[in-house]
């Protein structure tokens, strides 16, 4: 009878004390195997997350930096800070677009126009200040404090309208024509608002005109290559200045808007987004740009805005660490805890130690029928919990994340809507809230890799457990341990 | 003939209280396979520290303890012990988790027996010492102390060893068992060849062996029922 069936008698023979084991080791499986599904599951509602929300970078002036700059310089001249726009070289900006991170790229060039032979949508209020002002000589929605212009109609100079937040989640929408695209680029084309077409009796192919509002003389002339239709609210602004009433925005193409503004923004853009595939190459993106770019990053950033995605898996990857944890602490305590079981085991078994080492079983032996013996609780262990791991690590999976998504919630709501129900919301903070949709669940399932990985960690808690207390065995005298037992 | 165990100039002690304690001293004696002997001696005498030398249980203090003329702390304890000697305890020794049956088959796989059936040997030589088949599938701690006995000495007798040690084998057995014992312990001397060596306080046995040799005071009288036996 060799070693490993001397293993399997003495398991079977010591009911009690196995059974003590498996429990103790079946306890640790579950936990281990819970602790591995939930991290597989966050990392798969992770990827899901950042599938679904891409992740976006944005090129623009470092305002922060050219404020520093400003306040450093006022300190010696001793002039006011002014607001100076820094447009993004336009070259700089493509460059980047050729990246390989890069799924998708859009410009933006945006000003403001007066509309020459044709009338804007007007706001109640500016419709209502109509008299007053025109009795002053002015046209409505257009005068500013201390004489100054503005336009009332705004141009959002893009290079392509597809990848336009408004129209990719679906608040506007083309009606007829086509959208600006990588063909429309220096052209003089537009895509107008339905409610505007409509009021100004236009359509595609129809032109129109509009002027720089600081150079009147700066005119330019727009073909209407398409209409959209807009259920956005805009903003309570839009009610005093035209321009931002959003049935009066113009999409043209990026070079349109720069022409408009003047020489000075002749092949410059405002700000560049790149939209990238995975939020975990975002960073190798900047990264990237910075080491071979030439982009002057002393002017310009990168803005890499994760935030959302952060905030839609920031429950299940603060789960995930929460699990990450318990598998180590389980492994470690797990490993601790069946050590001492089966050092007391040794102990009490040091008698029968001694007679098989009288009979001339070697060390080795002896050791090894302490490890299978730990082997054959370990695969009974990883049975049950593989059986019942699914469920276990289910049902803690769910309430981890419930308790991170009640915290998150508790966290991101301010101290002064706490108790005051939904009423206390704004219909902006009602948007923000609804934009970020957290992941308020994780697919908790028992994988093969994880049953795997399970049996690895399994074997190592067994093979520790075992292999220090069988250590021990190697100092045993048989003449001791007989003449101590008689 | 030449002796299959030898003990040479071999001393043993212990320390108590600073104080050396000598169990024996410069024992000379060697035993011969086909031979029973028997160790008899007062309590204190030093039997069971001559025996536990013998079977490579432990190591004396001085001289050498030679195995075929060759010293068995070079052949290795634990190889000596597994290949060359099979030792029947006083105290059984058993393994109580197993039966009857596992344990003679136990001892049989650690010491590599080259039996073909080892079941059938096992069994055999559990019915030769008197425990039947069904007493053999038991659970050692259901047998009585008698019946523990044998199977300590079938576990024994049931290895390929040249040469047997036994610690007061009969000491638990009914008079008639103990006869039995005895006399098998003698046929394996004397028909297998093998070296028989037993500690006893008992005059009978010691007096069926060939060879006794009695501790005293550390030192040691050699008395061959068959004088010729002798050659120390």
């Amino acid at each position: 009878m060799n070693f490993l069936k001397r293993a399997f008698l003495s398991v079977k023979a010591r009911k009690g004390k196995s059974i003590l084991q498996i429990f103790v080791f079946t306890l640790i499986c579950v936990l281990v195997l819970a602790g591995l599904s939930i991290q597989t599951a966050a990392e798969k509602s992770g990827d899901l997350a950042r599938q679904k929300l891409g992740a976006d970078v944005t090129l623009q002036a470092d305002m922060e930096k050219l404020r520093e700059q400003a306040m450093s310089e006022q300190g010696s001249g001793g002039e006011r800070v002014r607001f100076q726009s820094v447009p993004v070289p336009l070259d700089a900006a493509e460059e980047l677009a050729s990246y390989d991170q890069i799924k998708g790229y859009n410009f933006y060039s945006s000003t403001t126009g007066l509309a020459s032979g044709f009338d804007p949508i007007e706001s109640d209020s500016a419709a209502s200040d109509t008299s007053e002002e025109s009795s002053e000589g002015q046209e409505p929605g257009r005068g500013m404090p201390g004489g100054m212009m503005q336009g009332d109609v705004s141009l959002q100079g893009v290079a392509f309208t597809d990848s336009v937040a408004e129209f990719m989640d679906g608040t506007s929408s083309i009606v007829e024509g086509t959208g600006i695209t990588e063909e429309h680029i220096g052209k003089n084309v537009t895509l107008i608002e339905q409610t505007l077409a409509e009021e100004n009796e236009l359509g595609v192919g129809d032109k129109i005109t509009v002027t720089n509002p600081r150079d009147e003389t700066a005119e330019m002339e727009l073909e209407v290559i398409g209409i959209y239709q807009t259920g956005s609210a805009g903003s309570d602004q839009a009610m005093d200045f035209t321009a931002l009433n959003p049935y009066n925005k113009l999409y043209v193409p990026y070079t349109a808007a720069a022409a408009l503004k003047g020489s000075d923004y002749e092949n410059t853009i405002d700000s560049a987004i790149y939209y990238i595939d995975d939020p975990a190459d975002m960073q190798s993106f900047i990264d990237q740009a910075k080491a071979e770019s030439s982009i002057d990053f002393e002017t310009f950033k990168l803005d890499a805005d994760d935030q959302i995605y952060q905030q839609m898996v920031g429950p299940i990857e603060n789960v995930a660490g929460f699990s990450k944890n318990i598998v180590y602490l389980v492994t470690i305590a797990g490993a601790v805890i069946l050590g001492l079981i089966v050092m007391m085991s040794i102990r009490e078994r040091k008698y029968e130690m001694g007679v098989l080492l009288a009979i001339g079983e070697k060390r080795w032996k002896l050791a090894g029928q302490f490890i299978a013996e730990i082997l054959v609780v370990a695969v009974l262990s990883l049975g049950i919990a593989t059986a019942s791991g699914n469920v276990v690590a289910s049902q803690l999976g769910d309430q981890l994340l419930d308790q991170e998504l009640a915290s998150a919630e508790q966290t991101n709501t301010p101290e002064s809507f706490r108790g005051r129900g939904m009423g206390g919301f704004g219909p902006e903070m009602m948007q923000a809230q609804e934009s970020v949709e957290r992941v308020d669940e994780m697919n908790v399932q028992v994988t093969g890799e994880d049953l795997g990985f399970l049996a690895l960690i399994g074997l190592v808690i067994a093979a520790l457990s075992a292999l220090l207390p069988s250590l021990s065995v190697l100092r045993l005298q048989p003449k001791a341990i007989l003449s101590k037992q008689d | 003939m030449n002796s299959l165990l030898e003990f040479k100039d071999i001393s043993y002690w212990y320390k108590h209280e600073n104080k050396k304690h000598d169990i024996l001293k410069n024992i000379n004696v060697s035993f011969e396979k086909g031979n029973f002997y028997s160790i008899i001696g007062p309590s204190g005498s030093g039997k069971t520290t001559f025996l536990a030398l013998a079977s490579a249980l432990d190591v004396p203090k001085g001289g050498e303890v030679l195995y075929e003329g060759k010293d068995i702390r070079k052949i290795g304890l634990t190889r000596f012990r597994n290949k060359y000697v099979s030792i029947v305890f006083q105290s059984y020794n058993l393994l109580p988790y197993m039966t009857a049956l596992q344990n003679v088959l136990t001892a049989m796989e650690i010491t590599g027996s080259t039996a073909k059936n080892k079941k059938a040997v096992a069994v055999e030589m559990l019915k030769r010492v008197g425990i039947s088949e069904i007493q053999a599938r038991q659970k050692v701690l259901t047998l009585s102390g008698g019946q523990q006995q044998r199977v300590s000495i079938a576990r024994a007798l049931c290895c390929d060893a040249e040469l047997i040690v036994a610690d007061e084998p009969t000491g638990n057995l009914d008079e008639e068992t103990a006869l039995e014992i005895v006399g098998l312990l003698r046929a394996l001397a004397h028909e297998e060849g093998k070296c028989v060596i037993v500690v006893t306080h008992d005059p009978d046995i010691a007096g069926d062996s060939d060879v006794v040799v009695k501790l005293s005071k550390g030192s040691i009288t050699v008395t061959a029922n068959e004088p010729e036996l002798v050659s120390n």
